[in-house]
């Protein structure tokens, strides 16, 4: 996704990985998440980018896809992951063999059980998101 | 007599009134002032008759405690204080019933009342007290009234520049004398005369440490006293009005060094040499001034350089041991010069404030009460008997003869003579001879200024006598000043030299300036070399100038040159602008693109998390 | 401890998206990257080392609906930020330089 020229092969490379991380939930047998994975980036976050590429392109675009720090940035990030690295060589966890199959009903009792204020407080955040999204792309129309 | 405070307390009171009332006094605050002198002078005469029935007393009030150091306030009644008492307050007293006449008016005549009280207060105070600091601090006072008195006119330029030369050149000699008080109070721990005295008698404190207090105490007379060489500012101090200088330069502030050399006399008494430094100087002094009263023209300022003069007579009295014959000498000096200087007054007003005498002459018929106090005066100070200077000249020169080398009574005995020269002069030119047409609407004074002069020379006629014993039980005064241990001497010989020099020195004047058998104006073109060197001063003026201008001014410049360049610009400036000047440097790391700001984290966490899990570890 | 390794390979790129990028738009897309690896991360410890298997993918749901909301937001910041300016190149976003 960071190669290309062209946005929309861009998103739908992001597309693509979205979807092979769905695969990996599904190898280790959180089956559950894999769905939810697929419905909400695949079927909501993709479609918003898409629109957000229709709406604010006006021509190709010129010039570089990267912008003027680009050098330092790679350097960053591959600092990053050197250190991340390090830090989980330097102190191995020992897990299990064998992926723990997760139980499906006992996810959803416990979200309305035990995680049941979370869940709240998550629906409130994504109405709150979304008033907040429509202040803000509407007010915009009087300038 | 333990009311004795009241006599300077009551002057005090009196400034305060007149600053702050001053407009609704009656005559604008001058009643005020006299009022509280008259008491004092009652308070003074009742504590001398206390003193003749009960001794010597002193007085001490607790007044603050330092640590381990307590501070006392008190007054030492004793004879000499009695006598400096009486004799301030009777001359304040004279003066300023005289001042009524003199500064009629004028200008602030309130505010001239009311430095008037402040001085009179501060020098009582000095006369009375027992402590060293409490004398320091009635000794800046004293200097504060000169200071405001002397600079009274300080619209002319002249006045307030001689305001500020008296003030500069005492400073010079104060900071002495709070250094000497310093060293006292740091070897004997108290700042108590009287136990600063037994400590140096018992041997406690190092001769060196006391000769070095003495002779820094000694700095702080030779400033008030105008000894040689600060003797500078008193003929400039003429610029104060003419009662001012019968006060404070006759009888009073100059008198100040001179009681405080009497009073630390038991301190001084215990090193010869400063004793010898201090006659030496006093000696100096006389001469000097003597020569220079002698070819000067200005009225007031003759009778400067002869203060001056008698200054350096009273010290060398008390470097030669002669306490009370300097004290007796003070107080004769102070009564004939005051009348001097009172008439000297009289005749500046009758003629608009004419001072050279060559100006003048034959008014004598014109002012009569004038020319007759005057002449008191003069033969009083020209030490013509059997008047107060004679006696009290005598006396000096006894003691003279019993404590010092003959070189310094035959010096003395010249200056004695040229002593009485140019007072004679002085009455002789101003007084007879030939009436000068201008002068010839000229009238006798009024007569609030001629009853003091009347009185004051009838004290000179007779605190002559006050020496001798003339009554039964009074044993006169030099037995009254030293409790007993000397009485008067009379040494025949003695006498007959001294009237002799005052004769001579009288015949002289005489003939040159009444009858004119010989020309004074032929001799001075003949020595004009000479005559030159007095009349400036021998230069001494000249000299103070020049050090003042290349070393004072220059240190002055330098240092403020200093405080601008190094202290403003590059300190406080200097920190203000590396200030703005980073500021200026870093503000290019606000791009204002926030994607560096996002580079700059994640650099941040990076660098953060090396430094902290791989160089750390390495340096511990 | 192979998830962990591809969780941080997948963060990092996600770190180079958001910073090296002109395109607003792009930058989102990387931010998206970035909680993925997280949430990868997550499950990761939630299948191998939790006895129960559930926490880890509790939060991973959480995780996903932040995403989701914040997705929305971002998306109306740079619809506005387009209608002033016409453009989304962050490299001309520089008014609040010195």
């Amino acid at each position: 996704m960071v190669g290309t020229r062209n946005m929309v092969h861009a998103i739908l490379f992001l597309l693509g990985s979205l979807i092979g991380v769905a695969g990996i939930y599904v190898l280790v047998f959180a089956e559950f998440l894999a769905l939810v994975q697929i419905l909400i980036y695949g079927g909501g976050i993709i479609i918003v980018l898409l629109f957000a590429l229709m709406l604010t392109k006006r021509d190709e675009f010129h010039g570089r896809m990267e912008n003027a720090q680009w050098p330092l940035a790679a350097i960053a990030s591959l600092g990053l992951f050197v250190l991340i690295t390090a830090s989980i060589f330097a102190d191995p966890q020992s897990g299990f063999e064998k992926p723990i199959h997760a139980n499906f009903t006992e996810i959803g009792r416990s979200l309305f059980t035990k995680w049941a204020i979370p869940f709240e407080i998550a629906s409130l955040i994504l109405l709150i998101a979304l008033i907040g999204a429509i202040v803000i792309a509407r007010s915009g129309e009087e300038d | 007599m333990e009311w004795a405070w009241l006599a300077p307390a009551l002057s005090f009171i009196a400034c305060v009134l007149i600053i702050t009332a001053g407009r609704y006094l009656p005559g604008k605050g001058s009643s005020v002032s006299i009022l509280a002198i008259a008491g004092g002078f009652a308070v003074s005469s009742y504590v001398f008759i206390d003193l003749l029935n009960k001794g010597v007393s002193t007085f001490s009030f607790f007044w603050f405690e330092i640590g381990d150091v307590t501070f006392r306030w008190g007054m030492t009644i004793d004879p000499l204080a009695v006598v400096m008492l009486a004799l301030v307050s009777l001359v304040a007293l004279l003066v300023q019933i005289y001042s009524l006449g003199y500064m009629a008016g004028q200008q602030r005549f309130g505010w001239y009342f009311a430095a008037h009280a402040m001085f009179a207060g501060a020098m009582l105070a000095l006369v009375l007290v027992n402590n060293w600091l409490l004398l320091y601090m009635a000794w800046e006072l004293v200097g504060l009234g000169s200071y405001l008195l002397i600079g009274f006119w300080y619209e002319r330029r002249s006045a307030s520049e001689a305001a500020k030369k008296a003030f500069i050149t005492t400073r010079i000699g104060d900071v002495g004398l709070l250094i000497g008080i310093l060293i006292l109070f740091k070897a004997t721990g108290t700042f108590d005369m009287a136990e600063t005295f037994k400590a140096a008698v018992n041997g406690d404190i190092a001769p060196s440490t006391l000769t070095w207090a003495t002779l820094l105490i000694f700095l702080g007379a030779m400033g008030k006293s105008a000894q040689f060489p600060f003797h500078v500012w008193l003929p400039d101090a003429m610029e104060g009005p003419t009662p001012v200088s019968a006060l404070i330069h006759a009888a009073t502030m100059v008198a100040a060094g001179v009681y405080l050399v009497a009073r630390a006399l038991p301190l001084f008494e215990l090193v010869p040499n400063t004793m010898t430094i201090i006659a030496t100087i006093g000696l100096i002094t006389a001469g000097i001034a003597a020569t220079m009263a002698l070819v000067m023209t200005d009225l007031k300022r003759i009778l400067a350089y002869s203060t001056i003069s008698h200054l350096g007579f009273m010290m060398l009295a008390l470097g030669s041991g002669g306490f009370a014959a300097a004290i007796f000498h003070l107080v004769a000096h102070g009564f004939s010069k005051a009348l001097l200087f009172l008439g000297a007054g009289s005749v500046m007003h009758a003629l608009n404030d004419e001072t050279d005498i060559r100006k003048m002459g034959g008014l004598r018929n014109r002012m009569p009460v004038t020319a007759t106090t005057f002449l008191i005066g003069a033969i009083s100070l020209a030490g013509i008997p059997p008047l107060a200077g004679f006696f009290s000249k005598d006396e000096i020169l006894n003691a003279i003869l019993g404590g010092r080398h003959i070189f310094f009574f035959l010096l003395t005995l010249l200056i004695a003579f040229i002593s009485a020269l140019y007072i004679m002069r002085a009455t002789l030119l101003v007084f007879y001879g030939n009436l000068l047409k201008e002068n010839e609407k000229c009238h006798e004074s009024p007569r609030t200024m001629t009853i003091p002069m009347i009185l004051l020379a009838f004290g000179t006629i007779i605190i002559g006598f006050s020496g001798l014993k003339i009554a039964n039980g009074y044993d006169g005064l030099i037995y009254f000043l030293t409790e007993g241990h000397h009485t008067i001497d009379f040494n025949i010989a003695l006498m007959v030299i001294s009237i002799i020099t005052a004769l001579a020195g009288t015949a002289t004047a005489l003939a040159f300036y009444h009858q004119r058998r010989y020309s004074s104006e032929a001799l001075r073109d003949r020595f004009n070399w000479l005559h030159q060197i007095i009349a400036n001063k021998y230069y001494i003026d000249t000299c103070y100038q020049w050090v003042i201008d290349r070393i004072v001014l220059v240190a002055a410049r330098g240092v403020a040159l200093f405080d601008r360049v190094v202290i403003n610009d590059k300190g406080i400036n200097g920190t203000a602008d590396s200030v703005k000047m980073s500021g200026n440097k870093i503000r290019y790391m606000e791009t204002g693109m926030v994607y560096n700001y996002a580079l700059a984290m994640v650099l941040g966490i990076v660098a953060i998390a090396v430094f902290w899990w791989v160089i750390i570890p390495q340096i511990v | 401890m192979h998830l962990q390794i591809l969780s941080a390979a997948l963060f990092c790129i996600g770190v180079y998206g958001v910073l090296a990028k002109r395109n607003a738009v792009l930058i989102l897309m990387g931010i998206e990257l970035m909680l993925n690896a997280v949430n990868i991360n997550l499950i990761g410890f939630a299948v191998f080392s939790d006895p129960q298997g559930m926490l880890g993918q509790i939060i991973a749901i959480f995780v996903i609906t932040v995403a989701a909301a914040e997705v929305g937001l971002a998306l109306a910041i740079i619809l506005r930020l387009y209608r002033k300016r016409s453009s989304v190149n962050v490299d001309e976003l520089d008014i609040m330089k010195w």
